[in-house]
């Protein structure tokens, strides 16, 4: 495509440009903040990578699970022993490989158990919820190995072959894996593998009886979500370097949850979105006002639970069609799609 | 009795809910290419009995066999990638999506695994034989509305050509012509004709509408209390005495 | 008959938890089990009940007003809930679990901006000690089992054998026809839905002397008040009483069995559930099987 047609779609779709101007801020970032504020950023990084593996589960799937922080905090946890105890296995493959592994085996047992008996909708919900709670109690009583309710701290921070990673390129670190994730569920979701995701969403029966093998489906797309949370959470541990029991918990499960519908559900950048948004508010609002920002938050919440799933970045999207930014209507860009003769960027 | 095109048969098939029985020990066959007609009253079991064979329900009792395979104890997902595909009684589309996308959604089932489905970035692969069967429906020009936005006819349809999108092999129609007006019905009629027409797929039509019935089909099975009352073409039928004191009686 | 001081102790405080448990849990087989209606806001408001004793008794006033009127407190803001939130996602069982939720929340960080984080602590209307089971137990803990269980009396025969009981109900299973039976089917659904919450309430005040009241204390009243509903038998009374009565049981000989390790024991009663509800998911009572 030449530089004019890029700028033209860039042009044309609202979205893209939008996803474009959030990624230039979180490029900057390093360069303006303190070093302390820039690892604080990196971890509002991964948490925003546990929002993307939730919303593939929850947005695109239409499981809700309130206990997904028993993957991030189980990678967190298994990143932060191996990294203390058992220094000789190299870092990234703790954080890149073992996490993800240990946690997928962990959400393929949990999916399973719960899928082969159609557990699914308020029920699914109600139980990963108490998954999480007894993650998290299970955590904080064993002070020996998991170091109980003050948890595991001096954890080292990343290491490739004995070179010690900075805040700043572990930073970038970060946000490539951020992207990376974000790339691939991307592609997953604009397959139809994506479009089978959706179909469970809405009907999962009538879905099945065109020929998806729909409990498979299931499993697989939580159970890469799981993975995902892994990765998230090892590298929580070595940016952190503390871990303690409540990043297995129900609390951090469904403050992400609530993240997502802000941003926007079944949007993926949504979920980034809404997830970086409101920590950078969480953290930037003194200690006295702490109660009402969440009564505040909570009230936003439970606005887009009411008029509908596509949060800020439906807003967002609707303001930029009403100052004509991008095409007239759906219709419009999906009949110039069409005149293409090619799918073309698929709108939620 | 089974024949080299019998392409779906059940023995002895039996369904139990408690002490209600809705399917009793039918045989039942359908030969490849036919159009047979399943009626009767409100409560014979016509229903039940498409969703034994669909495999939303499991039979209490007897066997279904489908290209020779005993497919009894299968499931429905799997029924589905074999080409019995089913168009339910209430309207099952995707509302919130648009009719493209509908189609979409409903051709790849069959005719994938996990990794092909992936690995599919492309739609305009599908898109003429997409085109073709919204054309046959008239639905192309509402292709890009949201399914819920159509007339529950319309919907109908919608999900007729979704089934038939997938290639299958035996089509189960569940009433579709159910909360249909007359000009609805003619044209229900008329889109199967062509559906018959260029696939020859097989079809079991659940029907309560004895005009509608009769203008896509002349191979009917009665169906009562759960049992077969009578068989045979539409003549008779209208001739045969115990189809008359049931459905006279119930009238 | 001697029973060892640990047992008879045990018991008795078993009985206590398990009775308020079966209270809240009451308030909720209405709400979840017979509406359908997931309220993730109950445990705030079995909190809500405890801390009504707590103003009233901290404004002078005798525990009894508390105990009087917390279910009264807490029915109103149950009703002002499902007038504002609950009525307009009677279809959308996963949304109703987001947004009350959401109130929950609300409601926890307003205690919180209200009233402090500080625990707070409630005394008992009654004092004095008596002798049973072996051991020395106080007075109030009876008043609890006894008021617990006139309640869910009362509570039985209201849905069983009263009009008022009979036509929520009929409200609840047929509302059409009951509707058409000249029922006022909004005004019987706020009322109900208030009636559950009240439950909650009761259940707060009530056990409020016997803990620590905090704003975070629901939670723990939320995922038993659930689990007890779903294991008993989601949506009969007596199958609650079972299922609070075996995870309120379970809870405390998994904790005098591992008494070093008190969170595993409420873990391993969690555990049970999620086994339980995974293999019979209409619960312990109602037949097995979900279609």
């Amino acid at each position: 495509m030449s530089a004019a047609a890029k700028l033209a779609r860039v042009r044309k779709s609202p979205r893209l440009a939008g996803k474009l101007a959030g990624l230039a801020v979180l490029l900057v970032v390093p360069l303006i903040l303190s070093s302390s504020d820039v690892a604080t950023w990196s971890v509002y990084l991964t948490f925003a990578i546990l929002a993307l593996a939730i919303d593939l589960v929850w947005g695109y799937t239409g499981l809700l699970t309130l206990g997904h922080a028993a993957f991030f905090g189980a990678g967190a946890y298994l990143a932060a022993k191996m990294l203390i105890e058992v220094p000789a296995v190299p870092d990234p493959v703790v954080v890149f490989v073992l996490a993800p592994v240990f946690c997928a085996v962990l959400a393929l047992a949990i999916g399973w158990f719960l899928f082969s008996a159609n557990v699914s909708g308020p029920y699914f919900a109600i139980t990963t919820l108490i998954v999480a709670i007894v993650f998290e109690s299970i955590a904080g009583e064993f002070v020996s190995f998991l170091g109980g309710f003050n948890g595991l701290y001096n954890i080292p921070s990343l290491e490739v072959v004995g070179i010690g990673i900075e805040t700043i390129p572990m930073y970038y670190v970060t946000l490539a894996v951020l992207l990376g994730l974000f790339l691939l569920s991307r592609w997953i979701v604009d397959s139809a593998f994506g479009r089978a995701l959706r179909g469970i969403r809405q009907d999962m029966e009538r879905t099945a009886m065109f020929g998806y093998n729909t409990e498979w489906a299931r499993l697989f797309v939580f159970t890469l979500s799981g993975a995902m949370a892994g990765i998230a959470g090892g590298m929580y541990a070595t940016i952190n370097n503390f871990v303690s029991p409540p990043l297995l918990g129900f609390v951090l499960s469904t403050q992400v949850v609530i993240w997502i519908a802000v941003g926007g559900r079944g949007t993926l950048v949504g979920a980034v979105l809404g997830a970086i948004l409101i920590q950078y508010l969480n953290s930037t609002l003194s200690d006295l006002f702490v109660n009402s920002w969440n009564i505040l938050l909570a009230v936003v919440f439970i606005a887009f639970v009411l008029i509908g799933p596509r949060g800020l970045v439906g807003l967002l999207e609707d303001l930029a069609e009403r100052l004509g930014l991008g095409e007239e209507s759906t219709a419009a860009v999906a009949a110039s799609a069409d005149a293409e003769g090619g799918g073309g960027d698929q709108y939620e | 009795m089974s024949s080299a095109d019998t392409i779906l048969e059940t023995q002895g098939l039996t369904k139990e809910f408690g002490n209600l029985v809705a399917v009793d020990d039918v045989d039942f066959t359908i030969e490849r290419g036919s159009t047979v007609g399943l009626i009767g009253p409100n409560g014979a079991g016509k229903t039940t009995f498409q969703s034994l064979l669909s495999g939303e329900h499991a039979a209490t009792e007897g066997s279904i066999l489908f290209e020779g395979d005993e497919i009894t104890g299968t499931d429905p997902y799997r029924r589905a990638r074999m080409g019995i595909i089913k168009k339910f009684q209430v309207t099952r589309v995707y509302g919130s999506e648009s009719i493209l996308e509908n189609m979409r959604m409903a051709m790849h089932g069959r005719l994938s695994s996990t990794a092909e489905l992936l690995r599919s970035h492309d739609d305009s692969a599908l898109d003429d034989r997409i085109h073709e069967l919204l054309d046959v429906a008239n639905l192309r020009h509402k292709k890009h509305e949201n399914a819920e936005n159509l007339s529950h006819g319309e919907q109908q349809w919608l999900e007729i050509v979704m089934a038939v999108s997938t290639d299958p092999k035996l089509l189960l129609l569940d009433e579709p012509t159910s909360g249909m007006g007359p000009q609805e019905t003619n044209e229900t009629v008329d889109l199967l004709r062509t559906i018959k027409e260029e696939t020859e797929t097989t079809m079991l039509v659940v029907e309560h509408d004895m005009d509608f019935i009769q203008k896509v089909s002349n191979n009917l099975t009665v169906l009562h209390h759960g049992e077969i009352l009578a068989q045979g073409t539409v003549e008779d039928i209208q001739n045969n005495d115990k189809v008359q004191e049931v459905y006279l009686g119930r009238e | 008959m001697l029973v060892p001081l640990q047992v008879g102790q045990r018991v008795l405080v078993a009985a206590t938890s398990i009775s308020a448990l079966v209270l809240a849990a009451a308030g909720l087989t209405i709400i979840f089990g017979l509406m359908g209606v997931i309220n993730l806001a109950h445990g705030t408001f079995v909190m809500l009940g405890a801390y009504t004793g707590f103003m009233i008794q901290n404004a002078g006033f005798s525990p009894w007003l508390g105990i009087i009127a917390a279910p009264f407190v807490v029915g109103a803001i149950g009703l002002v809930l499902e007038i504002s939130l609950v009525k307009r996602l009677y279809e959308r069982p996963l949304d109703t679990l987001l947004a009350t939720w959401g109130v929950a929340i609300i409601l926890r960080e307003g205690v919180k901006l209200v009233f402090g984080t500080s625990q707070k602590s409630v005394s008992a209307p009654i004092e004095g000690s008596i002798s049973l089971l072996g051991t020395q137990a106080p007075v109030y803990w009876l008043f609890i089992i006894g008021i617990s269980a006139s309640v869910m009396t009362a509570v039985i025969l209201l849905f069983k054998y009263t009009d008022v009981g009979i036509m929520a109900l009929a409200v609840i299973e047929n509302r059409e026809m009951a509707s058409a039976l000249g029922i006022d089917t909004t005004l019987s659904d706020r009322l109900t839905f208030a009636f559950g919450s009240a439950l909650a309430g009761l259940a707060g005040v009530i056990i409020a002397p016997r803990l620590s009241v905090n704003a975070e204390m629901g939670l723990s009243w939320l995922a038993n008040s659930f689990l007890a509903v779903i294991v008993g038998g989601v949506g009969t009374f007596v199958g609650t009483i079972a299922g609070g009565v075996l995870l309120g049981g379970l809870d405390n000989i998994f904790r005098s069995v591992l008494p070093d390790l008190t969170a595993v024991a409420q873990a391993l009663v969690l555990v049970v559930a999620l086994v339980i509800i995974r293999y019979r998911p209409n619960g312990l009572i109602a037949p097995g099987g979900r279609e």
